[in-house]
């Protein structure tokens, strides 16, 4: 499995960050990564869904900030990385627990995360967040 | 008329004075031989008393004499012991420097070593060595008299033995016959007990032993007295031949009777001649009494002329003379039993304070011994009490060493702490670092492929700082977290091992005061010691007093014969009622 540092010896191939969210292992896409980094001050939505963790300021933008464990199958993630989000109807940020340099460690196969699959998910739609609205 | 009446008259007199001439004349020679037996018979008591005084006084004298005898059997044989017991073998030359300066009628006439194996050495005549066997089986010393027979055969002989076990099995004896006229007697008097029969005797005069005749009555007493009592002596008085003998019986190891000691001691008491003529008198005294029968027959008739007053003084002074003679006779008595009781009294004193002098003797020996392994402790004592001033002083520096180390542990542990605070610094910047890692990957990502190759490139290598930071950084944290536990376990260490100093500094101080004290008592015993030599030195020299004493006792004891002169006195007494009879005699 290819790995950051993979990417940049083979710039034909789709770069993807990996990350893990509360045991659920994950390979983003990197055309849907605006940046990486760690969350600042976190307000909480009163209502939302579980997995909306609520609103935070990155590079002077509000941002929804999803629980990527939670969304995924898997427990509420920690507090330890933030990805960033690009390229879909409203400004979304992953909450991770940790981005891992390599993937090679043993374990189960990474859910794949890109562009489309994230269009298509009814969690990053305007509205999706507020509980009953599904 | 008047001139017969004093014819008549007259001869009424002449006739009255005829009458009492015949009846009181009589009377008179009756009277005055009545007086002269009683006078006689007065000194024949005094005689007999003073004979049986001296009698008693020889009793005694030989009974004192064979006791003498018997000490002085058992002084040689003492002497024979203590010889013995430092008798180291029986070669010729320790025999001759143990025994070689008495002379030589005491020397041992053999020293023989019994082996376990049953020989002997030097060889001893088999019928000796078997009547020795018998006595071998012993665990202490034994010594007494035994019958044994000569080497060259012949009869038995009385020797004086001593029995000394020693290690290994073996058994010293010491065999010293007494002298021949001693011995021959002994074994001809031993076989029976009839009269005639011969035992040993030593007049205290000659100082030299012989034989002389003693009854068979004077054995059986001796072995009555002997078995129950074996220091006292006897003494019977041969009315016959006018001696008097003391006795000793002489046990052998096993307490039996084996031989008797006598002495015979001619009786000197005088022997009244008067008694001689006392017959004569009694048949001339038989005649003129039966005078004095008719005469007193007369004189009742005659009535107011017989004094009967007189006759009963008389009677009643004989009376009062016989009770004085019996009790003359029990003080006599008396006297020689107290006498008697008196003499063995001395002799178990004289035991005991011999058997007190080697007792002080001893006492002194382990008193010395006592001083000097006090004096030897005394010095372990102080040697001990330096090595636990050393040990102190090594505590000590311990505790030191401690201090300091658990001074580095803790300033370590508190490097550690600062170590980990610089760990948890590293870790944000590796954070950062991993961040913008991935932030420049992206970028190159989104840069294409002529761009974002040198950016990710360099995402790529800071990726591996970041990784080696993070393992290194691990590493750090592995180390310093083991050296943090290193240093508590050795910060935990530390703590025990002081109070351990502590406590064996604790030790120390104890053990040094045990020391002081110790060397305290050593020092008190040193003393007690040579104080308790010192006393048994003074006990010595009062013991020497003491024995002076006994003999001085023993002296006086026989000057108590001067007791007999109560019965002198008792004797005067008689002469005095005598006299007092006499006097109412005349009277009458």
């Amino acid at each position: 499995m290819p790995s950051h540092s993979d990417h940049g010896l083979s710039p034909a191939l789709p770069v993807r960050i990996f990350a893990t969210a509360g045991g659920v292992r994950l390979a983003i896409s990197h055309d849907v990564i605006e940046a990486v980094g760690t969350p600042g001050a976190i307000v909480a939505v009163p209502g939302a869904e579980p997995w909306l963790r609520g609103l935070t300021v990155w590079g002077g933008r509000l941002r929804t900030l999803i629980d990527a464990g939670l969304l995924f199958g898997g427990k509420a993630a920690g507090p330890g990385g933030l990805v960033v989000l690009k390229g879909l109807s409203i400004d979304t940020a992953l909450a991770v627990d940790a981005l891992p340099r390599t993937s090679l460690e043993a374990g189960p196969p990474p859910r794949e995360l890109d562009l489309a699959l994230l269009l298509a998910h009814a969690a990053f739609q305007p509205g999706s967040g507020v509980r009953g609205a599904a | 008329m008047t001139t017969r009446r004093p014819d008549r008259t007259s001869m009424r007199g002449r006739l009255a004075l005829l009458v009492f001439a015949l009846v009181a004349g009589p009377m008179l020679v009756a009277g005055a031989v009545g007086y002269s037996q009683l006078r006689g018979s007065l000194e024949a008591l005094d005689s007999r008393i003073d004979r049986d005084a001296a009698n008693a006084a020889l009793l005694l004298r030989a009974t004192r004499d064979a006791s003498f005898f018997r000490y002085e059997l058992q002084d040689s044989l003492r002497d024979l012991e203590e010889r013995t017991v430092r008798l180291d073998a029986t070669g010729p030359e320790p025999v001759a420097a143990t025994f070689g300066e008495l002379p030589e009628s005491l020397r041992p006439s053999a020293v023989v070593e019994f082996r376990s194996t049953g020989s002997t050495r030097p060889p001893l005549a088999a019928a000796t060595a078997d009547a020795l066997r018998a006595y071998l089986q012993t665990s202490r010393m034994q010594s007494g008299y035994l019958l044994l027979p000569l080497e060259t055969g012949g009869p038995q002989v009385l020797h004086q033995v001593v029995i000394d076990p020693r290690e290994g099995g073996r058994t010293m004896v010491v065999l010293r016959r007494l002298d021949e006229p001693t011995a021959s007697a002994l074994v001809d008097w031993l076989p029976g007990i009839e009269d005639g029969n011969r035992a040993i005797a030593r007049p205290s005069d000659s100082g030299s032993l012989s034989q002389v005749p003693v009854c068979g009555q004077l054995w059986k007493l001796a072995l009555e007295q002997g078995v129950a009592n074996a220091s006292r002596a006897v003494a019977h008085p041969n009315a016959a031949s006018g001696s008097a003998a003391g006795a000793c019986l002489i046990t052998d190891l096993g307490g039996r009777p084996v031989a008797l000691a006598t002495v015979s001691i001619r009786d000197s008491g005088p022997t009244p001649a008067s008694l001689g003529y006392s017959a004569l008198f009694s048949k001339v005294l038989a005649g003129l009494s039966l005078m004095a029968v008719v005469g007193l027959l007369a004189s009742i008739a005659l009535g107011a002329l017989a004094p009967r007053c007189v006759w009963g003084q008389i009677r009643e002074a004989t009376g009062f003379i016989f009770q004085s003679v019996d009790r003359l006779r029990e003080l006599v008595r008396r006297n020689s039993r107290a006498l008697d009781e008196q003499s063995d009294v001395i002799q178990r004193l004289m035991q005991s304070v011999t058997a007190l002098k080697t007792d002080s003797l001893a006492i002194a020996d382990t008193a010395r011994g006592l001083a000097h392994s006090a004096t030897q402790s005394a010095r372990v004592t102080e040697s001990g009490n330096e090595q636990a001033e050393q040990a102190k002083v090594g505590v000590q520096d311990l505790r030191e060493k401690i201090g300091e180390l658990s001074l580095q542990t803790e300033d370590l542990e508190r490097r550690c702490k600062e170590i980990g605070a610089i760990l948890a610094f590293l870790n944000h910047l590796n954070n950062e670092t991993n961040t913008l890692s991935v932030n420049a990957t992206i970028q190159a990502a989104g840069s294409g492929v002529a761009g974002g190759r040198q950016l990710s490139v360099m995402a790529g290598e800071i990726g591996k700082l970041a990784d080696l930071t993070r393992d290194s950084m691990l590493d750090i944290q592995t180390i310093n977290e083991r050296i943090q536990e290193s240093s508590r376990t050795t910060l935990a260490a530390t703590q025990e091992g002081r109070q351990e100093v502590e406590s064996c500094l604790k030790c120390c101080a104890e053990l040094e005061a045990s020391f002081g004290r110790i060397l305290k008592w050593v020092e008190e015993t040193t003393q007690s010691a040579h104080g308790i030599e010192g006393s048994t030195a003074r006990q010595s020299q009062s013991l020497e007093t003491v024995s002076s004493a006994i003999e001085a006792l023993e002296r006086r004891s026989r000057e108590t014969v001067g007791n007999f002169q109560d019965v002198v006195m008792a004797a005067e007494e008689l002469a005095e009622l005598g006299t007092a009879m006499n006097r109412t005699w005349k009277v009458g």
